[in-house]
């Protein structure tokens, strides 16, 4: 990982499209900036975490397509 | 049997391939997250005679990646997500145009035990096959909500067929969900 130390108003560069600016720090706590394209998705680690682990979770089928019929007909039947 | 607009899908669910039209194959702008190197991918039925809210999200680029998908509001009516708009925008989703939405379902042998992820839906504009999964960054909704069915027992009927009786309508082709915003 690399660690840079910024002060208030100075940036950072990742890539060409990405930038990031310290806003302001008050105590323990630094507003961030983020200038990145529409299609790099931001998001605080933990929420990221939350999603990928379900994501993982869900694709970790281990369902065959009887089982999977059976599940998904069982309480629709009329 | 392979015309120039048709491919043949693999799935561990249809071994043998499934041929899908080139213009279904759905586009993902911004990848499902912790799979982003897999963009294509393709909507399949699991059961084709019942009219059912469940489908398969099958990658084209891995036959073994799949992902268990269900209709979102025929299990929780009110289920609504605010689209923003950088979403709308790499989605080339115009104000007037609809997208349908999806929630990522972990399934367990037990429906009961099984959860959709309300917090990261899919989202894909239907006119140009564009999609994203989304993350909504409040405590609303929950990455692992079970579905609202009673435990099945041998002779009670469980809320999912009453449900099932009150949205009779929905299925397959029921792709016209508006978006929220």
């Amino acid at each position: 990982m690399l660690i840079l130390a910024r002060k208030t108003g100075e940036s950072i560069k990742i890539g060409d499209a990405i930038t990031i600016e310290i806003i302001s720090v008050t105590g323990n706590t630094v507003r961030i900036g983020i200038d990145a394209p529409k299609e790099v998705g931001i998001l605080r680690k933990e929420l990221y975490d939350v999603i990928e682990n379900e994501n993982v979770n869900a694709s970790n089928l281990n369902l065959d397509f009887e089982d999977l019929s059976k599940l998904i007909k069982k309480p629709l039947k009329k | 049997m392979n015309g120039e607009n048709e491919i043949l899908v693999r799935s561990i669910y249809y071994p043998d391939g499934v041929t899908v039209e080139k213009s279904k194959i759905i586009e993902f702008v911004k990848p499902i997250l912790g799979f982003n190197s897999y963009k294509k991918f393709c909507i399949l039925n699991i059961n084709k005679e019942e009219n059912i809210p469940f489908f398969i999200l099958q990658s084209i680029e891995d036959e073994k990646l799949c992902f268990i998908i269900a209709d979102p509001n025929f299990f929780f009516k009110d289920y609504s997500i605010p689209i923003l708009e950088e979403e709308k925008e790499i989605l080339c989703l115009s104000a007037k145009e609809k997208a349908i939405i999806f929630v990522i379902m972990t399934a367990c042998p037990d429906l009961y035990l099984s959860t959709v992820n309300l917090k990261g839906p899919i989202i894909i504009n239907t006119k140009n096959n564009k999609a994203i999964q989304t993350v909504l960054n409040n405590d609303m909704y929950s990455a692992k909500q079970k579905l609202p069915i009673v435990k099945n027992s041998s002779d009670s009927r469980s809320d999912l067929q009453r449900v099932s009786k009150l949205t009779d309508s929905i299925g397959v082709e029921n792709k016209n969900k508006s978006d929220m915003l």
